[in-house]
């Protein structure tokens, strides 16, 4: 606590400021407190062992420093140990209330949103209230979307049914969005596409606020940590790679719209085949 | 090199079955003979679901047996509240009246003897092939031909007549055609076997077509699967061969040729 961070005081200067910040102490025994704080962090190298202790201390703290920064800097604002469901529908809530046209977007990638129920309310009330909701999912007779339902088949461990049928979960995704559909009357701001490749991560998007996991071989993407991220941060390592990253998957996915007055599966099975 | 073979083959099998005299001159058919042939062809399709299941039957691999299965079941769709949807039957017959035809001509014509003989001869010949060294080939094969890529084939010349009154979706004064142009499209061939891409997604011929490969082990097997593709066309051949002497534009249109 008496050592300083600018440059490494002489010993004496040392136990001249622990006697005025804490209490006296005769020399020796201030000495054997040292050594035994040199051994508590392994200052074991010859020569004088107080400037290598400062040093050493020096360069954890700035370590410290720096990573503290560093995660504000690139937006990482918190980790969830899975979706945090209020909180994503909070943000929707407020994106669908903001006045500023920048954010009223929303945007969802994945491989089938198994919440996507969760957001019928405020899909809805989103493509009625000029917020441009995107929704990206596997086209669901892809061979990657097969893949995906392979891994999970066989790795995964989180109450996920043996016979889960990625097919059908997108095909209830697309059901639910044509629910929207039909409730907002045929909604311009809502844009469904549907990409025959393999995302890796699955990302939700409400304004300048976002959730990202990855898609393990373990379980679902919502039941894996989220980095809770602030998009536009000084350092756009990660927020920037990941817009980018949608926005190829959205130009490369196929339109599709799950018109209730329209046979849509035909038109479904075919997306990428014709 | 077998796989090779087996491609350049298929490939001049479908050049030959588009050559057929009807699919020619098939501008110069009336319309009501038109619809004659589409009503005797729903008698093809309504035995597709038999032969479907009689090569689930039939096969012994639990994989392929899967794919089957798979392909048979979207005929009859469900939403996922497992609500039955309107069945490919269903979308034939809402198709076949869109195109002019009344229920009666569609439920009450009979079904001409010729096109029996086909049914027939086709059910024989899957049933010929049970017992035989290369079986699993020769229903992997026969399904494949007879009742995807063929069928495509059939609906992509017929399309030319169909696509007077139905329309592909594109156009919004057509109404769209629910049954022929899907088929036509996700039964296709769409690319040599062995050149199946990975993005994209599979048609249903594909998707037999990646058990095929695997089935074709020999010469042997590869001549059985030629074989029972080229009875295939055989069988198809002989169904439009049916009309060609019954519909009189087409024959008039065929000896001015």
């Amino acid at each position: 606590m008496c050592l300083g961070e600018a440059k490494c005081q002489s010993k004496s200067d040392l136990l001249e400021t622990y006697i005025r910040s804490y209490s006296a102490i005769e020399e020796e025994a201030f000495t054997q407190r040292l050594k035994s704080i040199y051994k508590k962090f392994q200052i074991t190298g010859k020569g004088y062992k107080l400037p290598q202790l400062h040093s050493y201390l020096a360069k954890k703290y700035v370590q410290y420093q720096n990573k503290d920064i560093f995660f504000s800097e690139i937006g990482l604002t918190h980790i969830y140990p899975n979706f945090p469901r209020d909180t994503f529908g909070e943000e929707i809530d407020r994106v669908i209330h903001s006045d500023d046209q920048e954010h009223k977007r929303v945007d969802i990638l994945q491989t089938f949103a198994p919440n996507l129920n969760d957001y019928f309310e405020h899909l809805t009330q989103c493509v009625q209230n000029d917020v441009q909701v995107r929704i990206l999912l596997a086209w669901p007779y892809s061979e990657a979307a097969k893949l995906r339902e392979d891994v999970l088949r066989r790795y995964a461990s989180d109450n996920i049914s043996p016979e889960i049928n990625i097919c059908d979960c997108v095909i209830a995704n697309l059901e639910t969005l044509e629910r929207v559909i039909r409730v907002a009357g045929n909604p311009k701001l809502l844009d469904i596409k549907l990409y025959d490749t393999l995302p890796s991560l699955a990302i939700y998007r409400a304004g300048n606020y976002m959730l990202a996991a990855p898609f393990l071989h373990g379980s679902l993407a919502v039941n894996t940590f989220q980095l809770e991220l602030r998009l536009y941060p000084s350092n756009q390592l990660i927020a920037r790679t990941l817009q980018e990253d949608f926005e190829l998957m959205w130009q490369v996915a196929r339109r599709f719209y799950p018109d209730p007055n329209r046979n849509w599966r035909n038109d479904l099975k075919i997306l990428f085949t014709s | 090199m077998m796989i090779e073979q087996l491609n350049r083959f298929e490939v001049s099998l479908i050049e030959k079955f588009r050559a057929h005299p009807l699919f020619i001159q098939i501008d110069a058919i009336a319309w009501h003979d038109l619809l004659e042939i589409l009503i005797q062809r729903r008698f093809l399709s309504l035995s597709i679901i038999n032969i479907y299941e009689f090569v689930i039957d039939a096969l012994a691999g639990q994989e392929i047996k899967r794919t089957v299965r798979g392909i048979l079941n979207e005929e009859y769709p469900r939403n996922t509240k497992g609500i039955p949807l309107l069945s490919h039957r269903e979308l034939l017959f809402q198709d076949l009246l869109n195109l002019g035809a009344t229920p009666e001509m569609i439920l009450a014509t009979p079904e001409m003897p010729a096109t029996r003989m086909i049914r027939d001869k086709s059910y024989k010949l899957m049933v010929s092939c049970l017992g035989e060294k290369y079986c699993q080939v020769g229903l992997v094969a026969f399904l494949r031909f007879w009742a995807e890529v063929l069928v495509s084939v059939e609906y992509s010349c017929l399309w030319q007549r169909i696509s007077e009154r139905l329309s592909d979706g594109q156009s919004s004064h057509k109404i769209r055609s629910e049954f022929y142009y899907f088929h036509m499209i996700h039964d296709r061939r769409n690319s040599d076997i062995g050149k199946e891409s990975f993005l994209g997604g599979l048609t249903h011929a594909q998707e037999l077509a990646i058990h095929l490969q695997g089935l074709i082990v020999s010469e042997d097997a590869l001549l059985y699967c030629i074989n029972f593709e080229e009875n295939a066309y055989q069988l198809k051949c002989q169904f439009y061969d049916q009309f060609v002497s019954t519909c009189s534009n087409l024959c008039r249109a065929l000896t001015q040729m």
